[in-house]
């Protein structure tokens, strides 16, 4: 059957066409068809935020496919860039990477993720794989729709794929187009999420931002003990003066849906809860009766001890987990039913915040959250949630340290690339690039709340 | 004596057996899965991130040393010549006139000194590289480790760091 064009109608980026002249675009339509890709139409981006921001129901197909319209976006940037040195091959493998760079996120990822190392670490287990292992997995799975497809073009293609995918750091501009401070992924999600939540804070002018988006080489360090043994220089994108300000207020943008949506207290206490549920199932997975679930069922395989496999995962959606919400909520287990009737019918968890209460300073939050951590003892994980976020302007993890390539830096006026917050008039507050930590408490009685916030303050 | 404070008294055992000096976060957490692995039964519990084996275990088990035992101390410090993102985390011990313990955790003080001088003189890619190897080669079970860590470290892992890491993990007797 000869190619046709296609073509998605999208709320963030309005008409998306897969060119039929464009052997990228067909193929990327072929992935879309994907039973793996499809998958994705069952897995909301924002998990349970949903539950406090009711818009917020897109799925992370619609966004795998928003990457995909950026990421070609930004290849566009650097064919003008890389001139008669642009590499087609190479950039048609960032952009299929593009596509299927969240293949492996299971339901409600951060809390599903959180929930299997609570329960590799009570089974004495050390890791588990993160949805990044799972997507290249499910990019090199011979039994796969995926693989076929991208056989069919090239036998080393779906290993090239992969291996962009499981790459820590980039390793060439276009890898550049998928992880970088400025990539097609973040890009989308931001506009999406801030579209889709309603929240009004922040702009991002996207156009703007890529017509002013440039390449350069940056020196790559790390700690070193007064030593500069740099890693050589790492190619990715820059913006030019011009694109300065609107640079700026894309990194605000972010940090307000940091503080505003990733991070809100009633989300995170969801997340909790969905984390908890996931727990009790993996607890009783021999026994799944008990939670009125069959042994046959995708989450009770998948959880069980050495139960994680790449089948049974890829079963895994939003409709498998609330579909077994809705069986929790009646079955014999007090704990699990609780749990389950608070995401059902929306009941917050009582929250104790820390950091509003007791302050941002490490030196008043630590022995508060020391003395809570005393208190909860055997209950921290089963009717005590504690929960930490850590953010700065440009990263969300705890760790350490920033990811250079992920620093926004601008082209200044000698044409050396300059970090954003060193221009002398940069609106962005140079504390923003401290880490702060949100530590919050969440609980399943006001009682315990209570008692808890006593012993935080030592009575 | 809690677990907690078991752990934030290795914490600052940790540092004293460094001479009193660990530079940089990655530098830390590596020194310490590379211990742990050596037995030092800290009960960490590692899993895979950015830069290769990490800890919240630990990262909060530093916190309390910090601010509640104020046993141990973290000052940035800039390398680099870079702006304020380039800094470094500098851990010293608040009292360094302690006696020394007679052990880190199961490893007896000797051993563990030496192991955590000789993982000192390595830059901390180096010893990112190091903990990798040993993290994908034990946790992961990846038969093809040298092919997978220059998929996940293409800048990092060249066959110079390579050498030095394996020669690292022979010196500490972690090679397979």
């Amino acid at each position: 059957m000869a190619d046709r064009t296609q073509r998605i109608r999208d709320p963030i980026h309005g008409l998306i066409i897969f060119d039929k002249d464009s052997p990228t675009d067909m193929l990327a339509w072929r992935l879309i068809q994907t039973s793996e890709f499809q998958r994705l139409r069952r897995i909301k981006q924002l998990g349970v935020s949903e539950l406090v921001f009711p818009g917020a129901t897109h799925s992370r197909l619609a966004h795998s496919i928003g990457v995909y319209h950026n990421a070609r976006r930004l290849m566009d940037v650097i064919e003008r860039e890389e001139e008669d040195a642009f590499d087609p091959k190479r950039a048609s493998v960032v952009l299929i990477a593009a596509l299927l760079h969240d293949l492996g996120h299971g339901p409600f990822s951060h809390a599903f993720e959180g929930a299997r190392k609570a329960l590799a670490k009570s089974r004495g287990k050390s890791g588990i794989d993160k949805h990044e292992k799972y997507t290249a997995e499910l990019i090199e799975s011979p039994d796969g729709d995926i693989r076929r497809i991208l056989d069919a073009i090239d036998s080393s293609l779906a290993t090239e794929v992969a291996e962009l995918i499981r790459a820590d750091d980039p390793k060439d501009v276009y890898h550049a187009v998928v992880s970088s401070s400025f990539d097609a992924d973040r890009l989308d999600y931001l506009m999406r999420d801030r579209y889709m939540t309603g929240t009004q804070a922040g702009t991002i002018d996207s156009d703007w931002l890529i017509d002013n988006l440039a390449i350069d080489h940056i020196p790559a360090r790390q700690d070193e003990d007064g030593e500069t043994a740099a890693l050589g220089s790492l190619p990715t994108f820059v913006f030019k003066l011009k694109g300065r300000q609107a640079a700026e207020d894309f990194l605000l943008a972010r940090y307000r849906l940091y503080t505003q949506v990733y991070l809100h207290k009633a989300t995170r206490g969801f997340e909790q809860a969905v984390s908890a549920l996931i727990v009790r199932i993996g607890e009783l997975s021999e026994e799944p009766e008990r939670l009125g679930l069959d042994r046959e069922h995708p989450l009770v395989g998948f959880l069980r001890p050495d139960g994680e496999t790449l089948a049974l995962y890829r079963d895994l959606d939003d409709t498998v987990v609330w579909g077994a919400v809705e069986r929790l909520r009646r079955c014999g287990d007090a704990h699990a039913r609780d749990l389950a009737e608070r995401l059902w019918n929306r009941k917050p968890l009582p929250v104790l915040d820390i950091t509003a209460q007791i302050g941002p300073e490490a030196a008043d939050r630590v022995p508060a959250i020391h003395r809570i951590d005393q208190y909860a003892g055997a209950r921290s994980g089963k009717t005590i949630f504690k929960d930490e976020a850590t953010y700065n302007l440009y990263t969300l993890a705890k760790g350490e340290g920033p990811k250079e390539h992920k620093k926004v830096r601008i082209r200044a006026s000698n044409g050396c690339p300059k970090e954003i917050v060193a221009f002398p008039d940069s609106v962005i507050s140079k504390n923003l690039m401290n880490k702060e930590t949100l530590t919050r408490y969440f609980f399943l009685s006001e009682e315990e709340k209570s008692s808890a916030e006593r012993a935080m303050r030592g009575r | 004596m809690t677990a907690m404070s078991e752990t934030t008294q290795l914490v600052r055992a940790l540092v004293q057996a460094a001479d009193g000096e660990i530079v940089g976060r990655i530098r830390m957490q590596k020194i310490v899965y590379l211990l742990e692995q050596l037995g030092m039964g800290g009960k960490f519990w590692f899993s895979y991130h950015h830069f290769g084996p990490y800890s919240e275990d630990l990262t909060s088990a530093i916190e309390v040393a910090r601010f509640v035992d104020g046993s141990v101390t973290e000052e940035e410090r800039p390398f680099g010549g870079g702006f304020s993102g380039s800094v470094s985390s500098v851990y010293r011990l608040a009292d360094p006139d302690q006696p020394e313990p007679a052990a880190l955790g199961f490893l007896p003080w000797a051993d563990a000194k030496a192991a955590v001088a000789r993982m000192k003189r390595e830059t901390s890619v180096v010893i990112e590289l190091a903990a990798t190897i040993h993290w994908l080669r034990e946790q992961e079970n990846v038969a093809e480790w040298e092919a997978e860590l220059k998929v996940r470290k293409p800048s990092k892992a060249d066959d110079d760091r390579i050498g030095r890491a394996l020669s690292l993990l022979r010196d500490l007797h972690l090679a397979a």
